[in-house]
Formats: structure tokens, C-alpha cells, sequence
């Protein structure tokens, strides 16, 4: 479903990403791991095209970086949901509001808008705070809220940039449930993350970057 | 059709979600439609008073005394053929005394003994083009001619309202420009940052898939709502002004009201989604990432 076959990343004639090369089921629970700029981040960024590979190949289901064109892009996201540790949530919009926007824009009817969204809220938990702005959210929530957001086109992977990283143990647990349950329900997840514990504590599949480089791959016991 | 509608929906929420921008946005784009707009009305105002003044030239040829009707009138046709003479009127001792009765009362006439004013042909001008060259014209028709005892050309008066409108409208054009140029500079800019500041909305729109039409539809109905909303706010002071401006100088006949905010409504809509488009290929290809 998503590969990166032998992939090199350069910018500013610094190397990125050297010779990266893995793939990654349908369904399946990753975490990208690694120290601060190690290159996780690109890889995300790859996923979601957001960046292209100066050398080798990416592979998003039916996408591939060298035939994707620009006016792909919006169709690819759609099947593709992100969740960034600074959240990226809009201020001046209710929870409600945040999650419906990502419904919204893609031509959604209004009908199939208010009921996704409201499940959407239901399965992270925030439907009380619907009509909230994401300021008097706490951090945990904001995170609940991007990822009702980055579910709402029912994408089939969901791409989580340190989405922990903010967090406190509970929120941090509850999130990382919320993942789980997205996972049990058939979307892949790929977290990139550089908490040893959470990955100790949660058991997955496991890529391992350091400078850029492929270092190890461990798969859960 | 419904992704038109939440466009032309997220455009005006945006002025709205934008606040203090929006607000200093909206106001600098009303400030500088009502500047022009005042300007244009000021220019057609002046040029039109000019105008109608230029359209009540005339010259006076007064005839010596004893003249016959019949040579008059000759003379006075000979005058109507000549270009740039709108109508020539024959103006005898009698109607001429008559005239002076009504302007100055009839004591100074009814003292003396005859009437001492002289018959004349009154030459009136046709209004544009150079006044005083024609005015010089007419008087070199009836030069040398036996029956005119003088011509009154009313020559420095006409030269000087001629280069009154000519600087009236050279001001009009430079001035004018230059204020075009100011406003189109100020409503687009102040549509660009009304886009720049719904940066991280745009960033997530292209997060979750939508198009880029989509995207560019909203931000240029969203410019072309702020540039709408100032020109209203610009012609309801227009209006207003003008009601004002009437009551003391009711000479400088306007541009219609219905012209005049037209122009205005439509120049702030044309700038407004002018500014949207310029800024919006800069944000468009903004990262999701930072």
C-alpha cells in the first residue's frame, strides 16, 4: 500500500534521506523512530507528497511520485489523514467546525457533513466540548480533534507527526487508544515519534532512521 | 453547486473571522474607493460648470446708430454662417433699452432725452474647442465694416476659462491617475492580506484534498466580498456627501448617483478580486509543515 523503494532526499546539498527503502501493509500500526533529524518528518512528508525524491520511488496506493501531478494531490489526500504535534487546528472555528471543514471543502452535502462529523466527535470522545474554539482545549483534546479531522474522508492511512509530543501520560494514553481503535477498524497508522517508552509500552512495528539512514526494523513480538 | 455556495460561504466568513484586519481591511478599501470617487465628482463637476459657461460665450458687435433693420440682419446672417456660432441674435435700440430697464431700472434712461444705447448682434458660441480663437474669429468678420461701431469680444475672460478647463482636465488625468493608481494599490493590497491572514485555513484546505479551484474560488469571492463591502461603505458616504456638497455649491452638477456608486461598487469588487489572485499563488504552495 505504501513503499519507499530506495529513496534519497537532498536539500541544500545536505542529505536527508539516503537510500531508504521499506514498505508498509494495508492496515498496518508503524512507528517511524529515530532521534531529531533523523528524517521521519520527510518521510511523512514523502507519504503525503508534500516533498518529492530526488532519487528512487514512492508508492501511495494508487499514487507514485513520478506520475503523481499536481492536480492528483487533492484526491490522494483525501485517503490520506495527518496529525501534527503543533495540531494545526483552526482558532477561530468550534471543534465542530475543525472537523466539518475537512468535509466541507472536498464538496461533501451538508447532511453527510453533520452526521460524519458528529460521529467523528462521538468515537474521540468531544462531543460535549463540539462547540468549543480549540484554545480552551486541552492539549490531549486539540490532538483528538486533529485526528477526528484527519479521519473525516475516511482516509486509509493516517500519518501522525509526534502527535504525543504535547502531551501529558493521560492524554497521551488516551490518544494512543484512539489510534489503536482507528487501527482496529482497517486504517494503517504511521507515527513518527522519538519516545522510547510510548514505542516500549505499545508494541508495533517498528522503522528505525538515524541521519537519514534505514538503521533497524522490528517487528512486534 | 453546493461547493459554490460554501465558497462564496468560507469568502465572507473570512472577512467576518478575520476581525481587526478585516475591519482595518474593509475601512482602507472604503477610504480609498471614496477619495477617487470624491476626486471623479470634484473633476465633473468643475468640467461640467466650466462647460456650461463656455456654452453662454458670446460676442457683441454694437452697430452704429442709424443703421436699417434690413442691414442688420444682413450682417447678422452673414455671422450665422461662419463655424463655431451657435445662434446670432439681432438686438435693436428699443430691445436694448428694454434689457437695461430690467437689469438696472429705467431712472438713468428716463433722465435723458433718447435712448443712447446702440443696436447690437449678439453672437453666441458653440461650447468646446478654443473660445477665444473663435470669439476673435467673428470679429474679424465684421472688421472694417461700416455698420459696427465696436466689438465686444469678452476675449480675456474666455482665454482664461479656456485655460481653466485645460488645467481642470490635465489635473483631472494626472491627478486622477495617480489616485487610481493609489487605490488599486491600497484595495489589492488589503485583499492580499486578508488572504495572508486566512494562511493557516488555506494550508489546511490543502491538507484535507480540496482542490485547488475550490481553494482559489473562495479567497477571490472572499477578495471580491471585501472590495463589494468597501465600495458600499464608500457609496453611502458618496451619497451622503454629495447631499451635503448640493446644498452649498449646487452648481457642480455630479456624475449621476447611479454612475457614480456603480463605478464605485464595481472598481472595489475588480480590485478586491485582483488582490485575492495576486496573493493567492504566494500561499497556495505554503507547506503543511513548518
Amino acid at each position: 500500500m505504501i513503499e519507499l523503494q530506495h529513496v534519497w532526499v537532498e536539500r541544500q546539498g545536505r542529505t536527508i534521506l539516503a537510500d531508504v527503502d521499506f514498505e508498509i501493509a494495508r492496515g498496518e500500526f508503524v512507528y517511524l523512530v529515530g532521534p531529531t533529524g533523523a528524517g521521519k518528518t520527510t518521510v511523512l512528508q514523502l507519504i503525503l507528497f508534500e516533498e518529492r525524491p530526488n532519487r528512487g520511488m514512492v508508492f501511495v496506493g494508487e499514487f507514485d511520485s513520478q506520475t503523481l501531478r499536481e492536480q492528483d494531490l487533492p484526491s490522494l489526500r483525501r485517503k490520506v489523514g495527518v496529525a501534527f504535534q503543533d495540531f494545526r487546528l483552526l482558532r477561530d472555528r468550534t471543534v465542530y467546525e475543525n472537523v466539518a471543514f475537512a468535509l466541507e471543502v472536498t464538496g461533501a452535502p451538508h447532511a453527510k457533513v453533520k452526521r460524519r462529523t458528529l460521529a467523528l466527535l462521538s468515537n474521540v470522545d468531544l462531543m460535549h466540548k463540539r462547540a468549543s474554539y480549540p484554545d480552551v482545549l486541552s492539549g490531549g483534546e486539540q490532538q483528538r480533534v486533529v485526528i477526528a479531522r484527519a479521519l473525516a474522508n475516511d482516509p486509509f492511512v493516517l500519518l501522525a507527526d509526534e502527535p504525543t509530543a504535547n502531551l501529558d501520560p493521560e492524554g497521551t494514553d488516551r490518544v494512543m487508544e484512539i489510534f489503536s481503535e482507528v487501527n482496529a477498524r482497517g486504517t494503517a497508522v504511521i507515527m513518527a515519534t522519538h519516545d522510547a517508552a510510548l514505542v516500549t509500552r505499545y508494541r508495533r512495528r517498528t522503522i528505525s532512521l538515524v541521519d537519514g539512514r534505514l538503521q533497524a526494523e522490528r517487528k512486534p513480538a | 453547486m453546493t461547493g459554490l455556495v460554501r465558497a462564496f460561504r468560507e469568502g465572507i466568513l473570512g472577512l467576518w473571522r478575520t476581525g481587526m484586519v478585516g475591519a482595518i481591511s474593509l475601512v482602507t478599501t472604503a477610504a480609498s474607493l471614496l477619495v477617487l470617487a470624491v476626486f471623479g465628482q470634484v473633476v465633473a463637476g468643475v468640467y461640467a460648470l466650466a462647460e456650461s459657461l463656455r456654452a453662454r460665450a458670446e460676442v457683441e458687435i454694437y452697430l452704429k446708430d442709424g443703421q436699417s433693420r434690413r442691414r442688420a440682419l444682413a450682417l447678422a446672417r452673414g455671422l450665422e454662417a461662419l463655424e463655431g456660432v451657435a445662434e446670432v441674435q439681432y438686438v435693436d435700440k428699443e430691445a436694448a433699452a428694454l434689457e437695461f430697464r430690467d437689469m438696472f431700472g429705467g431712472g438713468m434712461l428716463d433722465a435723458l432725452s433718447q435712448n443712447p444705447l446702440p443696436a447690437s448682434i449678439r453672437v453666441r458660441l458653440a461650447g468646446g474647442g478654443n473660445l477665444a480663437g473663435r470669439a476673435r474669429a467673428v470679429a474679424d468678420a465684421v472688421s472694417g465694416r461700416r455698420e459696427v461701431e465696436g466689438v465686444d469680444l469678452g476675449d480675456q475672460w474666455l482665454a482664461s476659462l479656456d485655460r481653466f478647463v485645460q488645467v481642470c482636465v490635465w489635473t483631472g488625468i494626472v491627478l486622477g491617475g495617480v489616485l487610481c493608481l493609489a487605490c488599486a494599490f491600497a484595495v489589492s493590497n488589503t485583499a492580499k492580506l486578508m488572504v495572508l491572514a486566512q494562511r493557516e485555513a488555506i494550508v489546511v484546505m490543502r491538507l484535507v484534498g480540496a482542490t485547488g479551484a475550490f481553494i482559489r474560488v473562495t479567497f477571490l469571492l472572499g477578495g471580491a466580498v471585501q472590495g463589494l463591502a468597501g465600495g458600499l461603505l464608500a457609496s453611502a458616504g458618496l451619497w451622503f456627501g454629495e447631499a451635503w456638497w448640493m446644498t452649498w455649491i449646487p452648481e457642480l452638477t455630479p456624475i449621476s448617483p447611479f454612475y457614480s456608486i456603480a463605478g464605485v461598487l464595481g472598481l472595489g469588487t475588480l480590485l478586491g478580486v485582483a488582490g485575492s489572485w495576486a496573493s493567492l499563488s504566494r500561499v497556495l504552495h505554503a507547506v503543511a509543515w513548518r
